[in-house]
């Protein structure tokens, strides 16, 4: 039996009000995920990926506005959910850790207070069990001591410390997805790994979805079930994370993995390639592909209309008017 | 925190005593205070017997030394007005003072607060807009005058209170909203400047995110960041009422420390006249420490 | 060029043309201030040609006319009469010249004070900024106005004395301000490289620093103004302030307070005038902020 798909979105697009008109900074991004799936979102700055998690949540910024056809979670209509009731859904079924851990807790209350203040919203507990919880999530995540910590104050603590408790955070009501933006940029490359690791187990043991977003091809190899590539808004690529790496559609996802220096493979004292020019402004009206501007192989019919989805396989999608066949010849 | 208050106390000891030298000082180099003494029809004889009999033929840092060394055992001189000792006149009228402050910044606050938490709330609208008009209008108004105007609607057109005197509540309800209203405005905008900004910051979107109530979120996780300089803001305009109790008290003729400082300056009642300053000046130390230590207890980041 | 990111989208911003909206509209508070303040400065210069009587002149049989909006009033006087008989629209604009004079002068003094205390301290720092720093302090600890009181009183009250006492009570916020400022300053590369160049301390502050500090200095100085304007109207509401018969805003105010039951207007006119003015240059002072720095939260 095919499982329901636990999140399901289509035609999600954000629009953000600016001085000089509207910018579209997510332009009809549709994907779904599966219970247990860890989704990872890729793509460079600005490419609209932080933005769609936020709009997934309901928490973007008063400029921005969201509309989709279809956003559903775990059977809720996403988009018919007053903001109370969206609210109840955050930290509870669905939770959101984001990148800078710094400055993620509030530096006026001890970490065990906003830790437990998280489960006493969403469930009438007594304090005493709140406290059971939150311990027990400390020590699953890795926390060392983890009555004391739960007297202190952020600011005793380290980013890989705190990053580590914005997890607990998040866990405390055992949701079903779990959204990381960006977790372990600003941090240590071993504390990295650490998390990784943590989040990796976390996701199986709690049977939790995930969707990371990550910047870095290097972390989506280990923790993703599928990717998905976005650029300048949209989403220009989907696959299982094999598909991805050994298939590549689009150019510009071909272009991101011709980037990684490979062991072996790359020369040395070699350039690293990179791609050619820059994004293009998102303001006002967008039509055909964002990409054309840097890609080899564009064409006229490129800029004339929005490029739809085609299939290269089961479960691959992108966005391109050029062949699989095409693409996989140009493939280095 | 022990040695941190130790250390704010001590230099506000210093910081006081500084401040009584340079009011000395500055009182000294306005005028002959002997002269003064003598009144306008007094001869140049007149000066010279007032100048022996308050001691003031001695040199200036004598004087002061001399004083200091009073102070320092409690004693503040005689009223050269009353002939009585000082600290006994200055303790009934400080009093009233204080109560007038106190009263007064409650009604600050109350107003500065929710406004403040308002405008910030809805950044933008028309709510925003009107609190902003609001301070702008407070900054720009003459204690004075609008004590005057509010005596004018409540005691002339519409007389449902008392014009003077400090006997009753009723006595200290414009006195009280009047210098209210003269700590509002600064208090306001930083009020509102303050939830702005803590209201974006990082935290808050994690509690956002989280699922805290809005309500909780804005009262217990945002106002307790943003009210840290609020606190030492309202020590420091505690202070600034302090001295515009001089011109409140006088024209509402509440018996407080204000209308004494007022009345002392025209008699040249010097002794009580220096009293004055060094209380109002230790006041607002006190206060400043105390606000700085209140939000020691508020910012744990602070106590390091 | 048009990504864009969570954190540069942050700032709340209300609907869709409120910013635009909130930026005209900042503007029409600081051009109603302007104009405001032009009209005073121009009734206060123009005074002689605008007051039909001399504002000194005592007209003890036409005491107390009320102003132009209420019964029993005289077309000779727009304002009225005071109970001495003396016009009021006439005191009123040679009131503004003092009001203006002493707020300008004391101002001037203040800053000429605490520009110097502030760029010493900011500038040599160690010492010299502990010193400096202990005597801003003492300052903010001073009830000015009691002392204020205290020196006019002694030294009797005329023009001058106000000023000058004004002028050495209010310079605190300069100081503050150019030493903050000058302390972000030192560390500046342009800063460095003058001094690389053999220029002296002082050459350094006068043509590197100073410059790049006028702008928050000017926004300092017409609040300081404004400041200095009520401090003066305190000074002669309590009675020692500028001396009679010189005709003073707020003088003029505690001169009415007798007449409240009956002649309030003697009491509403000049406190409103000097509510306007403040009005006007505190509305010219964020004005002048806000295009300072554009992005402060006011």
């Amino acid at each position: 039996m095919v499982a329901a798909p636990l999140l399901e979105v289509e035609g999600l697009s954000v629009e953000i009000e600016t001085a000089d008109g509207p910018l579209h900074a997510v332009r009809g991004v549709g994907f779904s995920l599966k219970p247990s799936e860890t989704l990872c979102i890729v793509g460079e700055s600005g490419c609209g990926k932080s933005l769609t998690a936020l709009a997934l949540m309901g928490l973007l910024p008063r400029r921005a506005r969201r509309t989709a056809r279809t956003l559903r979670f775990d059977g809720v209509d996403l988009l018919a959910q007053p903001p109370g009731a969206m609210r109840q859904l955050r930290g509870n079924r669905l939770s959101m850790i984001f990148q800078e851990p710094m400055t993620a807790l509030n530096p006026a209350f001890t970490v065990g207070d906003q830790i437990m203040d998280v489960m006493r919203q969403h469930r009438s507990v007594s304090t005493a069990d709140a406290r059971d919880h939150a311990l027990h999530l400390f020590d699953r995540v890795g926390i060392s001591a983890p009555r004391t910590r739960l007297g202190q104050y952020p600011h005793e603590l380290s980013g890989g410390l705190r990053q580590r408790m914005l997890i607990a955070m998040a866990l405390m009501c055992g949701p079903k997805l779990l959204l990381a933006d960006e977790p372990t940029t600003a941090l240590d490359v071993t504390v990295q790994a650490e998390l990784l690791r943590l989040l990796a187990d976390l996701r199986s043991e709690f049977g939790m979805a995930m969707i990371f977003i990550t910047h870095d091809l290097g972390l989506v190899s280990r923790i993703a079930d599928r990717v998905a590539v976005m650029y300048a808004g949209e989403m220009i690529e989907a696959a299982s994370v094999d598909d991805i790496f050994g298939d590549p559609m689009h150019p510009y996802t071909q272009g991101l993995l011709a980037c990684l220096p490979v062991p072996g493979a790359t020369p040395r004292m070699g350039r690293l390639p990179s791609i050619p020019g820059a994004v293009p402004s998102l303001i006002g009206k967008q039509t055909g592909c964002s990409f054309r501007d840097r890609c080899a192989h564009a064409m006229a019919a490129c800029s004339e209309a929005d490029i739809p989805s085609a299939a290269a396989g089961a479960q691959h999608d992108y966005r391109c008017l050029r062949t699989p066949a095409q693409n996989r010849a140009a493939s280095p | 925190m022990g040695r941190y208050a130790l250390k704010r106390l001590s230099s506000a000891l210093l910081l006081a005593l500084f401040v009584s030298f340079l009011s000395y000082v500055l009182i000294y180099a306005a005028g002959d205070p002997a002269v003064a003494l003598a009144g306008e029809s007094g001869s140049a004889a007149d000066a010279e017997r007032m100048r022996a009999a308050y001691g003031l033929d001695q040199p200036i840092y004598a004087q002061y030394l001399h004083w200091v060394w009073s102070v320092l055992h409690g004693n503040f001189g005689r009223s050269l007005y009353f002939d009585q000792p000082v600290s006994t006149i200055l303790a009934g009228r400080l009093g009233i003072t204080m109560m007038l402050g106190v009263s007064a910044m409650i009604f600050a606050l109350g107003l500065s607060l929710p406004l403040g938490i308002a405008a910030a709330r809805w950044q933008g609208s028309a709510v925003d807009h009107l609190v902003r008009a609001v301070a702008v209008i407070g900054q720009a108004m003459p204690t004075f005058w609008l004590a005057l105007l509010l005596m004018i609607l409540f005691s002339v057109t519409y007389p449902i209170l008392p014009t003077s005197g400090s006997e009753t509540w009723r006595h200290f309800v414009m006195p009280s909203a009047t210098l209210g209203f003269f700590a509002a405005p600064a208090l306001i905008r930083l009020t509102r400047s303050g939830m702005i900004g803590v209201l974006e910051a990082d935290y808050i979107r994690t509690a956002r995110a989280m699922g805290i109530r809005g309500r909780r979120v804005l009262f217990r996780y945002a106002l307790r960041n943003a009210v840290i300089p609020v606190v030492s803001l309202s020590a420091a305009q505690f202070g600034y009422m302090l001295a515009g109790s001089v011109v409140i008290e006088t024209v509402f003729a509440v018996h407080g420390a204000g209308l004494l400082a007022s009345e002392s300056i025209k008699r040249s009642d010097l002794p009580t006249i220096q009293a004055l300053v060094l209380c109002f000046s230790m006041i607002y130390v006190v206060l400043t420490l105390a606000a700085d230590l209140v939000n020691a207890w508020l910012d744990p980041r602070m106590r390091g | 060029m048009g990504s864009v990111s969570p954190e540069s989208i942050a700032a709340p911003g209300g609907r869709f043309f409120s910013r635009k909206l909130r930026r005209s509209l900042r503007h029409a508070s600081f051009l109603l201030g302007l104009v405001l303040l032009a009209a005073i400065v121009a009734a206060a210069i123009l005074a002689p040609l605008l007051a039909s009587h001399d504002p000194y002149e005592q007209d003890l049989a036409n005491r107390l006319i009320p102003p132009f909006w209420m019964d029993g009033s005289e077309p000779a006087h727009l304002l009225g009469t005071d109970q001495l008989g003396r016009d009021l629209l006439a005191r009123l604009l040679f009131g503004a010249r003092v009001s203006l004079a002493i707020g300008f002068a004391a101002m001037l003094m203040s800053a000429a004070i605490g520009i110097s205390l502030g760029l010493l301290a900011g500038f040599f720092g160690g010492w010299v900024d502990t010193a400096i720093s202990f005597l801003i302090t003492a300052r903010l600890a001073l009830p000015v106005i009691l002392v204020a009181l205290a020196v006019v009183a002694l030294a009797g009250s005329s023009l001058t004395v106000v000023i000058i006492v004004l002028g050495s009570l209010i310079w605190d916020r300069f100081a503050l301000v150019t030493r903050a400022s000058v302390q972000q300053l030192r560390g500046a590369e342009f800063v460095t490289a003058a001094s690389l160049q053999g220029l002296s301390s002082l050459q350094i502050v006068v043509r590197e620093i100073l410059p790049n500090i006028f702008n928050s200095l000017i926004v300092i100085a017409t609040l300081e103004t404004a400041g200095a304007i009520i401090f003066e109207a305190a000074l002669s509401f309590l009675g020692l302030g500028v001396p009679p018969p010189l005709p003073s805003w707020g003088r003029m105010v505690a001169e009415g307070k007798a007449e409240i039951l009956f002649n309030s207007w003697l009491i509403t006119i000049p406190g409103a005038m000097l509510f306007l003015l403040v009005l006007a240059i505190n509305l010219v002072g964020d004005g002048l902020r806000d295009i300072v720095s554009p992005d402060s939260r006011n």
